[in-house]
């Protein structure tokens, strides 16, 4: 027990030497005023378009696009589908008089982990793993680790332990730093604001009996920890990958081919239902917290977790396996 | 060694906290999915009509596609256009608060709309309300003809919603100056174009009538907009305008209020 504490620790401030976690960060305090400034400039333009600050006004301006585009012949079904779905669920926010998107820091880094978590979060997890055991290898450096008197599975345990630790980093980084940046323009408050919960998608309609109330803070604790769980499951495919390849380019190319495929199969797939079994199609747990409508028919939260999970725990499984039985020397 | 070792307590223990405190947010996100419980929720103070400002034109548009601006390629529609002339004329800016006319919409449906809470917020908000509606009722739209006896038979029911329409734009409203834009006969052409302008003409009547009830609302015919060159004024549908006629209509509209 005490080898693997000091693994773990030998292993965490290895990981800090190699700056990764700088270079995301640095990639979040770069990217995050690109799109608080985009925000602003949406803001902006809406207030422009209808000469009022009223959000009611605007939410029911946004109903009726979506009305008409709904009524349109040229629209396919599923898109009407998701139409009627949003302004079902814009209709219940202004039923209740709660504002959906109150332009604060708060709605802004909820809103940036909402289009995070598919594509934006995986990517820095993949930087984070995908040479976590590879790169030992090809520097010869795993030699000196797997020649101490510690069992290799307590090495890959230490590695696992390590990533986990970092992706928790991480996601607390995009929120804090989403919150920090876009509160310059946005203001700092709104951690009380409500937010509506519970929508529940039942075919085409949406079913509001469940509806409830959270505070923004709520919010944003389930929203992060849900992408949270997924980007650990990201982070143990990736470290697979980083035990069966050895080149830090091809497992960050496997990684990448997965994760951006999952992004098109969840904007194509709706016909293909096999497609809900692959780990990629299922990262978007969001969605079932903010009532979204699923990219396909039968999938719920319960279903994804256990996709994600059985992956995750295959793949703990083939690595473990792996690395222990490799041949290093 | 002693740096790193220090430097080791601190990731250690921080992420090992943001760790539990993640893995706990991820364990309430399930069990508020999976197990939502339904709470009450208060109901804000939307009833209140914030209070009309004089120093500007608040503009609602509700009705069909003629209000939505169906066929005109800029996407203005004459709410746009009315918007462009009105501004000078008034000497104010001329806002458009919402534009919540649906293609396609008839009278019943309009009343349902009116029903949603957003859209009565929204009325209330206005200054002028600009509509448009009745034509979806009359004319079986997807057909090349127009069978006038049908447009006779529909006509009491639709009047009878409009009626109820108006008198619920005047609940919502009453001080908002209400332009009812009357309907004209895209079928003019036609064999028995005759015959359809006569029932068009019919239905505007008895709508200004309507109107008449009601000292803000007023009719702005558009009928006689589209009676010579009408290929002219009509888009590639032969049903809805094309620019040139929603600048037309929407100039009609200035000239009411100048």
């Amino acid at each position: 027990m005490n080898s693997l504490f000091s693994l773990v620790q030998n292993e965490t401030l290895k990981m800090w030497y190699k700056k990764r976690f700088f270079v995301i960060l640095i990639i979040l305090a770069i990217l995050i005023p690109i799109f608080t400034f985009a925000q602003m400039k949406v803001a902006q333009n809406v207030r422009a378009q209808l000469g009022t600050d009223d959000w009611r006004v605007a939410v029911q301006q946004q109903i009726s696009d979506y009305t008409n585009r709904m009524s349109s012949s040229r629209v396919p079904e599923e898109w009407k589908k998701w139409f009627r779905v949003t302004v079902q669920q814009l209709q219940y926010y202004l039923e209740k008089d709660i504002d959906p998107t109150a332009p604060n820091a708060v709605t802004f880094a909820r809103e940036f982990m909402e289009n995070s978590v598919t594509l934006f979060l995986p990517l820095l997890v993949v930087i984070l793993a995908a040479d976590i055991v590879s790169s030992e290898l090809s520097s010869g450096t795993i030699k000196l680790l797997v020649s101490r008197p510690v069992s290799r599975w307590k090495i890959l345990l230490s590695k696992l332990v390590t990533l986990i630790f970092y992706i928790s980093l991480t996601v607390l980084a995009v929120l804090l730093l989403a919150y920090l940046i876009s509160g310059v323009l946005f203001g700092y408050g709104g951690w009380n604001a409500p937010v509506l919960v519970g929508f529940q998608v039942v075919g085409s309609d949406v079913d509001t009996s469940n509806v409830h109330v959270v505070a923004s803070w709520q919010y944003i604790l389930m929203e992060f920890g849900l992408a949270w769980f997924s980007a650990i499951c990201v982070g143990i495919m990736a470290m697979m990958v980083s035990v069966l390849v050895r080149s830090a380019a091809v497992s960050m190319g496997i990684m990448l081919a997965a994760i951006i495929s999952g992004v098109i199969l969840a904007n194509m797939v709706q016909s293909w239902e096999e497609a809900k079994y692959f780990f990629m199609v299922n990262l978007n747990l969001i969605q079932y917290l903010s009532g979204e409508n699923p990219p396909i028919a039968g999938m719920d939260l319960t279903f994804s977790l256990v996709v994600l999970s059985v992956w995750s725990l295959i793949a703990l499984a083939i690595s473990f396996r792996v690395f222990t039985k490799q041949d290093i020397y | 060694m002693q740096r790193s070792r220090n430097l080791w307590l601190v990731i250690g223990l921080f992420s090992l906290v943001v760790t539990l405190l993640l893995a706990g947010g991820f364990g309430y996100a399930i069990k508020d999915i999976l197990y939502p419980q339904a709470s009450p929720i208060l109901s804000g103070p939307v009833g209140n009509s914030a209070p009309l400002k004089a120093d500007k034109v608040q503009l609602v548009g509700i009705g069909d596609s003629l209000t939505k601006g169906t066929g005109d390629e800029t996407g203005k529609g004459y709410i746009g256009y009315v918007k462009e002339y009105l501004e000078p004329v008034v000497g104010q800016p001329v806002n458009v608060i919402g534009n919540m006319a649906v293609g396609g919409h008839r009278t019943d449906q309009l009343l349902e709309l009116l029903e949603q809470k957003g859209v009565r917020y929204t009325l209330r908000q206005a200054n002028m309300i600009v509509l448009t509606i009745g034509g979806n009722d009359l004319f079986n739209l997807g057909q090349d003809e127009v069978d006038v006896s049908v447009i006779e038979q529909r006509m009491p029911d639709a009047l009878k919603r409009l009626e109820t329409i108006l008198a619920t734009v005047n609940e919502l409203n009453p001080k908002a100056e209400l332009y009812y834009v009357g309907l004209y006969n895209p079928f003019a052409e036609l064999d028995n174009g005759a015959q359809s302008s006569l029932a068009v003409q019919q239905w505007n009547a008895a709508v200004f009538a309507l109107l008449n009830q009601y000292p803000q609302m007023t009719f702005v015919p558009s009928y006689d907009l589209f009676t010579k060159n009408l290929k002219e004024y009509l888009s590639a549908d032969q049903f809805h305008p094309n620019q040139m006629g929603y600048e037309r209509i929407a100039k009609r509209i200035v000239q009411v209020i100048e």
